[in-house]
């Protein structure tokens, strides 16, 4: 996979790695920074807070129709069931995608994300171009992801701008009635559930 | 008026540049330290009153429009920790001028595991700021609503592209402490929360695409 640094709009600036260490040194030095707490929150984000969680709530409401009806109505407390909270996810809200509505979602003034559910957004997500674009010409932008949505589709475009953060429960891709809830983890992927792609189809997960 | 972050249907930007469908959480590690010395710095009021979000809108426009995102923060705790008297900007300099002639210097560690317990504690629980302070809501759903066209206190959650914007009250999400018109210093007082739907064509006019509309909380 290709890696993107964060400094695709970088012209002049000067090179933040040492900006950021002489910043750690000095508030460590000056005994106002806990190195162990930035130990806790980055091996959090990076290895436990992601959108694996996000796909095992998606597996379960494609499998359990009780679950999606409760993560329908109360998507936090639907999402607590599962062992997920915390940060940023005071209330999440999950928009269901059918065949005649598409839910995408954008933070057009920063980068409010559930972070419970899907950990720290990807670059294109805090990118001016998405956010920028995102609520004017949401087609335009979901072709640029690869998705041609038909005209008759609604699509519904969530500017998550307060403390309601939303996921999108993206439709169960046709030819999965024999995979398990564990194998339909891996279908539920990350831009399927901010509604910039559908999810995989077994085709392309295996 | 509104400031530079304020971009939402602004055109112009050009295509996304990143797709990928999986990305690492930081690109290099100075990005996890600056996201974790940003939340850990809480403790010490850094960016008070107002937090992160007004801190980084604040950044000069030419700079938030040039800098990546945890570029911005950096500079926004930076900013925040000379303003507090945290730091000086001469040995912050030469702290940098000298890691930048030796990479290879290792960061010195102070640990504080009651801290770090605590800490560990709130990325996993809950802070639910739905507050029921006795506050009517004045609108139901179907309402019709035009949205005010009203200069911000400083930080504001309402998007510049919906002002004077008429659209239908979706649903109400009860009361929340909102930012939005919280003046420095002063915290944020509960406002009813309502989720409104406006169709792209009242926002867009002729150039709106078919058979869209945008949600936003308010």
């Amino acid at each position: 996979m290709s890696e993107t640094p964060d400094n695709q709009h970088t012209h002049s600036a000067s090179d933040p790695a040492p900006r950021a260490k002489a910043l750690d040194s000095l508030l460590v030095e000056k005994g106002l920074l806990a190195s162990d707490a930035v130990d806790v929150l980055v091996e959090a984000y990076e290895t436990d807070i992601g959108p694996m969680n996000g796909s095992k709530v998606v597996a379960r409401a494609w499998t359990d129709s009780e679950y999606k009806q409760r993560l329908l109505k109360n998507g936090t407390d639907a999402i607590e069931e599962l062992g997920y909270g915390g940060l940023e996810g005071s209330k999440i809200v999950v928009l269901e995608n059918t065949d005649t509505v598409h839910n995408m979602v954008v933070c057009t003034l920063c980068s409010c994300y559930p972070w419970p559910v899907l950990g720290l957004p990807p670059n294109w997500y805090k990118s001016l171009e998405y956010r920028a674009h995102a609520v004017s010409q949401p087609r335009a932008v979901l072709k640029e992801f690869g998705l041609e949505l038909d005209e008759l589709v609604e699509i519904r475009v969530w500017d998550s701008t307060a403390d309601v953060r939303y996921l999108v429960l993206p439709q169960r891709p046709a030819g999965t009635n024999d995979l398990s809830e564990e194998q339909l983890v891996a279908l539920a992927t990350r831009d399927s559930m901010v509604g910039v792609a559908k999810a995989d189809s077994p085709a392309l997960a295996s | 008026m509104s400031r530079v972050h304020d971009i939402g249907g602004k055109s112009g930007f050009g295509p996304i540049r990143s797709h990928s469908k999986e990305e690492s959480t930081f690109h290099e590690p100075w990005e996890g330290r600056t996201f974790g010395m940003m939340l850990a710095m809480t403790r010490h009021a850094v960016l008070e009153p107002g937090g992160l979000r007004p801190a980084i809108e604040g950044l000069d426009p030419e700079d938030y429009l040039s800098l990546g995102y945890y570029q911005r923060w950096l500079k926004a705790l930076e900013t925040g920790l000379l303003a507090k008297g945290f730091l000086s900007i001469e040995e912050l300099d030469a702290k940098t001028q000298e890691l930048a002639d030796n990479p290879g210097t290792e960061v010195p560690r102070w640990e504080d595991p009651p801290f770090r317990e605590r800490f560990q504690g709130i990325i996993y629980s809950h802070n639910d700021p739905h507050k029921e302070e006795g506050i009517t809501p004045s609108f139901q759903a179907g309402d019709s609503v035009t949205v005010l066209n009203v200069e911000p206190i400083g930080h504001s959650r309402l998007p510049d592209y919906l002002k004077s914007k008429t659209g239908t009250i979706v649903r109400y999400w009860g009361v929340h402490h909102f930012y939005d018109t919280q003046p420095a210093g002063v915290e944020a007082p509960p406002q009813p929360i309502y989720n409104v739907r406006f169709s792209s064509d009242a926002l867009w006019g002729a150039g709106a695409e078919g058979n869209s509309n945008v949600y936003v909380d308010m």
